[in-house]
């Protein structure tokens, strides 16, 4: 005999000799309910002899969501099997559990009884899970000794359930088997534990124990649904202080419906109405074991009345807890209406529907003009609830959408806590009846199908919608030790929606709806502000940022997609400046992310004859990017990122529209604050590890250009912001947070009394900093961007109005660069100034009779984006808009294919993505652009400021506003004549031609000089008009032109000019001889202005 | 500052134009003459300290070397003057490094006026700095008042009267003496000298560089007075107040968002006579610039605030030894916030 054959021989013998006495090895009971920590196995030695159970595999049979099947070994936290080690002596058992099984439940089993606990392992199914569809069986080798549950089973077969394996007839232990025999097993329901553990068996002809429930014969003891309800928020039947009725009634009704969301149950309605508006006729009974019921059966239900979460409902463990009565009764929705005595709470108004079948309807309020209907207020999207409720779904609210509570009111007052207050009265989660996988609604087949047509969007109203009304807990209420949660009604549809359930109060629109039209011989300029949804191309080819960061595309592909959108949502705006968020910083090269996304844009104008210059495709139509030379190394390069963060703000312009007159970028204040510590002076973490607070906060710098209007001389500067979001802590969250020794404390538990979210003081402090130093520049001045601030709160305030005088207080501990901002000792500073922007998209808005918004969190929306002007730029604004094709969206059409289901659909430009994405303008980004259009005269011009007239092709347009007294009549000749400011520089002028304009028309107020050939200088123009050969009196103009070429669309370095606070070099006599008056050591002190 | 080749050119120059001897007094009854003259200092600051070294010393340590020569070449023909005057110093002052240069202190072509009136035109003194230290009578010098100093491209003109002194000067395209652009400089003095009691006031102003370095406009006030008790016992006080415009912000190579700093100074001294050879030198010190003060607007906060806080005060005394005519040995002892412990110096002029 070989060798190997030898030593196998003899491993079989050993290990057969370790599993002597293993046919004696049986499962002996079983409890499982849908909650896995109630779920246990038994298994005992029925043998005579001491069973070593090493070797031996212990399996969960189940089936997952998707209704496969698998085996799951069950294994220790080393990864050996869970029951390696342990000897099971004759007639003994122990009991196997899950890890999270509680001390009371493992009290509740047999006395002494052993218990192995199996552990959890992450992201391992290799633990003890039974939840109703689950089986368990031996394995010694290669084969399945012992079982109990059917294999290959995928039903709910167990639910609150305990099996206790029955003797033998004669007496005997049973035999192992390896296929499950239901008879040979005591079924009881409801489980029951108290034999758990103990090896004994109940005899062969032991009955199944099942508590039923009888339907009392006496009617009078049967309550409807409605009585359970009673009127008010809370049920009757429970005494006051409890949560749960003292003891179980009988409700009798018919299934209205039965749903998986929010909670695993059915509805049950009267038989008979009650008629009384002020109760519901309908209730939920929360029940797993209802399978085999059908809508339209009658119910007889014996249950206690629990109140949970905020809803009145019932419960049944088994259907052992009902009767049934096979009916098929259909029940009609009862349409939601207000009625007076809800008292304006349509809190109200809902509970008096909870648990009923209802329907939407397009007026729930008839005794109020117009139609009162539900709106969408939260598009098709995760929760990112904190509680079991996570999932995909929408939020509908009464009349309109939810309002920010600080967006029309200010931050702290009683009307935004009002707001507030209103917005959680109104709202109405909008569930399907299975759980959506997150790309498709199961109530709305339209959308399934071609979700491009059949869009939902932010304000659609939802009508017509039919299904049941339950309420639940919601939303973490920030700053609640132990944790809260808001309490919501929902709706969980019930019939098939089409898109005529949805009506677009906010269609969608290809372009802005933004008016520029202007009078006479004016022009508008566009002002637009964009968030680029965190344009990064530094994996894809562009320059590394330094921040080593990537927050963009996760694939080429996604990169495509994305940049695709942006360009369509930029060149859509046709704004003439537009100020960007969210771009990757990573600096002004050629490779730079606002490098490629210029290029890509300007990619479409090509038409380049004169004729076409105010067409779409015109060359005109070119952007250029504002760079910034922030290292100062004459180079504009990678290394020009500006500020600490990986994203950056941008300015692009039109060089045919406007000219860089300076530009600058306002380092902006940051705070450096102690770190939060527990009373211990421990460094607290938060949940994710992280330290909670570091006190170290940051915002973008502003970038600020002034443009210098072209035929203008019209200073226009832009400052553009990205204040500190509103979503990670400053130090000033957890002021008065008591920590005691806590070491880790959740992130999400700062308090937030006004809404304002976090940082609201830092924000303040930006917003002071960003307001003194603007106030030093001249001229018209818009501060946009996102401000990450609402309408009325703290920071907009401080930069427009403070009509209340709201206490407005700034951070602790900020600073510039290394100067303290405020107090030395960084103590805060209360702030009285106002600096007088005026916030025109709401102003525009107001007087449209709408409401400006820009962003939608969680439900609420409101406008974070904003554009304030200077008040002297009030009467040239035009018009001003949000333009809703971001936010209103659901996140499903954007660029990520994250979370989108297959990605395997062609675009139109060549790459692959998910089902929603098209190459259009929708969900290009999350935050809406905001616009702005201004009116200009040619040759409007600032104190001491020249027209900029640049050069296209060598020709000027110099514009000449005739004064108004003076009436021009047909036939009169406008004259120029255009001298170099500066003689010596020599100018070849010979190739300059002056036209004389015959005027064609009584009373023209401008004219246009076409000059060609006039060399780059600084001219002295005179126009005048001639009649008859003689200047009319008064018409004679002067004014300074410099004409220049146009601003290149090569990047270029922009560097800030020198801002003439440092002398002109000139001493000159007049100040030494002023001085010589000063023998008296008067002060000579002068205020310093830029 | 020049370069150094044309320091060479210079100096090759003034060997070269006079005769063999290097000490050559030539002269003519009608006053035209030509002077080699010169001085050989050694000595320095001991003991120096970094907490109230404001920018006096590049480096703070035991003893910072403080030795000077100068030589130079002037002369008069009818009613022209002219003077050269080559230094050889220690770049000793914060920012410099501590060795020697060769630098041209003074190069200039004068006209006289009258006996007491004269103008000069090139690199010289200005008006002001012919004063500064007026009314400080210690050999180290006490506070210092930031006026012009040596310009070049400066038209002087100064008179001297029996008693009334007056003087003003236009410098253009003025420097710091660290090189950096400062702007038109205009300063002068005017002053009653006497035997008893002697006044003079200096006024400066700037027209700063229009962001091209950190220095913007100046206004600068300057007050000396010198008053004889007795024959051998003086008082004298010497006072600056400043406005001075500096950059607190820099982008690229641009300066930018300059603000006016308030420094003030006042030095209060008194000298002895023992006898012929010694005299007793005392003062007492107050400097206050506006950059020191941690609670001002714009102070600076990338640097660490002073230890002496936004004032520095001290006082010195000191003994002048003057062996021979052109000898001078001098040894000064400083107490309170004083950058230094003592100055020791030994010079000789020829």
């Amino acid at each position: 005999m070989k060798k190997s054959f030898l030593s196998l021989a003899i491993a079989s013998t050993i290990s057969m000799g370790a599993h002597a006495g293993v046919e004696d090895l049986l499962i002996t009971e079983m409890t499982q309910a849908s909650d896995p920590k109630v779920g246990t196995i038994e298994i005992t030695n029925t043998g005579t002899t001491e069973l070593n159970l090493t070797g031996i595999e212990f399996y969960v049979h189940g089936a997952n969501s998707r209704g496969k099947n698998y085996n799951n070994v069950l294994l220790d936290a080393d990864g050996k099997p869970l029951l390696d080690g342990q000897i099971l002596a004759p007639n003994a058992s122990l009991v196997i559990v899950e890890n999270r099984s509680s001390e009371e439940f493992r009290k509740s089993f047999a006395k002494d009884a052993k218990v192995i606990v199996s552990p959890y392992r992450p992201k391992k199914y290799n633990h003890l899970s039974l939840n109703g569809d689950d089986g368990f069986y031996i394995k010694v080798g290669d084969k399945i000794v012992d079982r109990v549950g059917a294999s290959e089973n995928k039903e709910k077969w167990a639910t609150n359930t305990t099996l206790r394996r029955k003797k033998a007839v004669d007496g005997s232990a049973p035999s192992q088997s390896a296929t499950f025999d239901a008879s040979k097993w005591q079924n009881i329901m409801p489980m029951r534990t108290n034999t758990v553990g103990a090896p004994n068996l109940p005899d062969a002809d032991a009955k199944d124990i099942m508590d039923i429930f009888t339907c009392p014969s006496d009617k009078s003891e049967i309550k409807s649904p409605s009585e359970v309800q009673g009127s008010g928020f809370k049920s009757p039947l429970i005494a006051e202080g409890k949560t749960e009725s003292d003891e179980k009634v009988a409700v009798e009704g018919i299934i209205s419906a039965k749903v998986s969301i929010p909670n695993e149950g059915f509805y049950l309605r009267n038989i008979v109405s009650d008629n009384d508006p002020e109760t519901s006729d309908g209730i939920f009974v929360k029940s797993s074991a209802a399978k085999d019921l059908k809508v339209g059966q009658t119910i007889c239900i014996g249950s206690k009345v629990a109140e949970f979460e905020g809803q009145t409902q019932l419960s049944a463990d088994t259907a052992f807890s009902w009767n049934v009565t096979d009916t098929n009764i259909a029940t009609e929705p009862t349409d939601i209406q207000v009625i007076a005595s809800d008292n304006g709470s349509f809190d109200k108004t809902l509970e008096r529907y909870e648990g009923m079948l209802v329907n939407l309807p397009t007026d729930i309020d008839p005794e109020t003009d117009g139609n009162q209907d539900m709106r969408i207020t939260r598009s098709f999207s995760y929760n990112f609830l904190q509680n079991s409720h996570r999932r995909n779904n929408m939020v509908a609210a009464y009349k309109r959408p939810n309002l920010q509570p600080n967006h029309l009111h200010v931050a702290g007052s009683p009307e935004s806590k009002a707001a507030y207050e209103q917005n959680n009265d109104y709202r109405l989660v909008i569930e399907s009846s299975t759980r959506s996988n997150g790309t498709t609604l199961p109530y709305y087949k339209g959308f399934n199908e071609d979700p491009h047509k059949n869009y939902i969007r932010i304000d659609d109203s939802l009508v017509n919608a039919q299904g049941v009304i339950s309420q639940y807990e919601t939303e973490l209420i920030p700053g609640t030790n132990p944790r809260k949660y808001d309490q919501d009604y929902s709706l969980t549809i019930t019939n098939d929606l089409t898109s005529e359930n949805f009506i677009h109060n906010l269609p969608r629109t290809d372009k802005p709806d933004l008016k520029d039209t202007v009078t006479g011989d004016d022009f508008a300029i566009r002002v637009s502000s964009q968030n680029l949804f965190n344009f990064f191309n530094s994996p894809f080819g562009g320059d590394n940022n330094r921040f080593g960061q990537s927050r963009g595309a996760d694939s080429h592909d996604e990169y495509l997609n994305q940049r695709a959108k942006l360009v369509e949502i930029i060149r859509a705006q046709d704004a003439d400046v537009m100020a960007l968020m969210e771009i990757e910083n990573n600096g002004f090269g050629d490779d730079s992310a606002i490098a490629e996304i210029v290029n890509q844009v300007n990619v479409k104008y090509v038409d380049e004859r004169a004729r076409d210059y105010n067409g779409p495709n015109s060359t005109e139509n070119r952007y250029v990017f504002v760079g910034f030379d922030n290292n100062g190394n004459q180079r504009l390069d990678k290394l020009d990122a500006i500020g600490s963060d990986a994203i950056a703000t941008g300015i692009i312009y039109r060089p045919s529209k406007l000219s860089i007159e300076r530009t600058r970028v306002i380092k902006m204040p940051q705070q450096k604050a102690p770190t939060i510590v527990n009373d211990l002076g421990e460094v607290i973490k938060d949940q994710n590890q992280e330290i909670l607070e570091n006190g170290q906060n940051y915002h973008r710098d502003a970038l600020v250009v002034t443009f210098i209007v072209n035929q203008t001389g019209k200073r226009l500067t832009l400052a553009v912001n990205h204040l500190k979001s509103k979503g990670s802590t400053c130090w000033e969250e957890w002021q008065g947070v008591e920590f005691g020794d806590a070491t880790t404390w959740n992130n999400r538990t700062a308090p937030d009394l006004d809404y304002q979210g976090s940082c609201a003081e830092f924000r303040v402090a930006g917003a002071v900093h960003l307001g003194e130093e603007m106030e030093d520049i001249p001229g018209d001045k818009i501060i946009l961007g996102d401000l990450n601030a609402y309408g009325k709160e703290d920071p907009v305030l401080v930069l427009t109005e403070n009509p209340r005088n709201k206490t407005i207080v700034t951070a602790s501990h900020t600073f510039l660069g290394p100067k303290p901002q405020f107090n030395e000792d960084g103590s805060p500073v209360t702030i009285s100034k106002t600096y007088g922007y005026i916030d025109i998209v709401a102003e525009k808005f107001k007087e449209k009779g709408k409401t400006p918004w820009s962003y939608s969190f969680s439900d609420e929306i409101g406008s974070l984006d904003h554009i304030l002007v200077s008040p002297s730029l009030k009467d040239r604004v035009i018009d001003a808009t949000d333009w809703h094709v971001n936010a209103a969206e659901t996140g499903l059409y954007d660029y990520q294919n994250r979370f989108k289901g297959a990605t395997n659909i062609a675009t139109q430009i060549g790459t692959l993505s998910h089902k929603f994405y098209e190459n259009d303008i929708y969900r290009a980004s999350d935050h809406d652009p905001a616009l702005i259009s201004l009116s200009y005269k040619p040759g409007d011009a600032d104190k001491d400021v020249p027209l900029k007239l640049p050069k296209l092709r060598k020709l000027i347009r110099v514009p000449y506003q005739i004064p108004a007294n003076v009436k021009t009549q047909k036939g009169d000749v406008a004259v120029i004549s255009m001298k170099p400011d500066n003689d010596e520089e020599r100018l070849d002028l010979t190739q300059m031609v002056l036209p004389n304009v015959v005027i064609s028309k009584d009373n023209t107020a401008l004219i246009n000089f076409e000059v060609f050939g006039a060399p780059s200088a600084l001219f002295n123009v005179t126009v005048s008009i001639k009649r008859n050969g003689e200047v009319v009196e008064g018409s004679e103009q002067s004014f300074q032109a410099d004409v220049s070429s146009r601003d290149s669309l090569i990047a270029d370095i922009v560097e800030e000019e020198p801002d003439h606070t440092g002398g002109n070099g000139k001493a000159g006599s007049a100040g030494f001889i002023s001085l010589l008056s000063l023998f008296g050591l008067a002060a000579l002190r002068r205020r310093i202005r830029k | 500052m020049l370069n150094k080749s044309t320091i060479a050119i210079a100096t090759a120059a003034i060997l070269s134009a006079g005769s063999a001897s290097a000490v050559v007094l030539h002269g003519d009854k009608n006053g035209d003459h030509v002077r080699l003259f010169g001085e050989v200092g050694v000595g320095g600051h001991f003991a120096t300290n970094a907490k109230y070294n404001h920018d006096e010393f590049f480096d703070t340590k035991g003893y910072v070397d403080d030795s000077f020569a100068t030589l130079g070449v002037t002369g008069k023909r009818q009613q022209f003057t002219y003077r050269l005057e080559l230094d050889y110093q220690r770049r000793n002052w914060l920012g410099g490094d501590g060795e020697f240069e060769l630098a041209i202190d003074k190069m200039y072509v004068g006209y006289n006026i009258t006996d007491e009136q004269w103008v000069e035109f090139g690199l010289t003194d200005t008006a002001f700095d012919d004063y500064d230290h007026f009314g400080d009578f210690t050999f180290n010098k006490a506070v210092e008042t930031g006026e012009a100093g040596d310009q070049e491209n400066t038209v002087k003109y100064q008179a001297k009267f029996e008693n009334l002194i007056a003087g003003a000067s236009y410098s253009y395209e003025g420097e710091h003496k660290s090189g950096k652009l400062q702007g038109d400089i205009i300063n002068g003095y005017v002053g009653w000298m006497s035997d008893t009691v002697s006044v003079v006031i200096g006024l400066e102003t700037r027209g700063g560089s229009d962001g091209i370095s950190k220095y913007g406009k100046q206004k600068q006030i300057g007050l000396g007075a010198r008053y004889k008790v007795m024959s051998n016992l003086s008082f004298g006080i010497n006072a600056f107040l400043e406005d001075e415009d500096l950059s607190t912000r820099k982008s690229g190579k641009v300066f930018l968002d300059y603000q006016t700093f308030r420094n003030i100074g006042l030095t209060i001294s008194s000298k002895y006579d023992l006898n012929d050879r010694w005299e007793i030198i005392s003062s007492v010190n107050h400097e206050e610039y506006e950059g020191w003060d941690l609670i001002s607007p714009n102070y600076d906060y990338t640097k660490l605030p002073p230890q002496h806080g936004k004032d520095r005060r001290w006082a010195s005394l000191g003994f002048n030894f003057r062996p021979a005519k052109d000898i001078v040995l001098s040894l000064e002892g400083r107490a309170g916030e004083a950058p230094e412990a003592a100055y020791a110096y030994a010079r000789m002029y020829f």
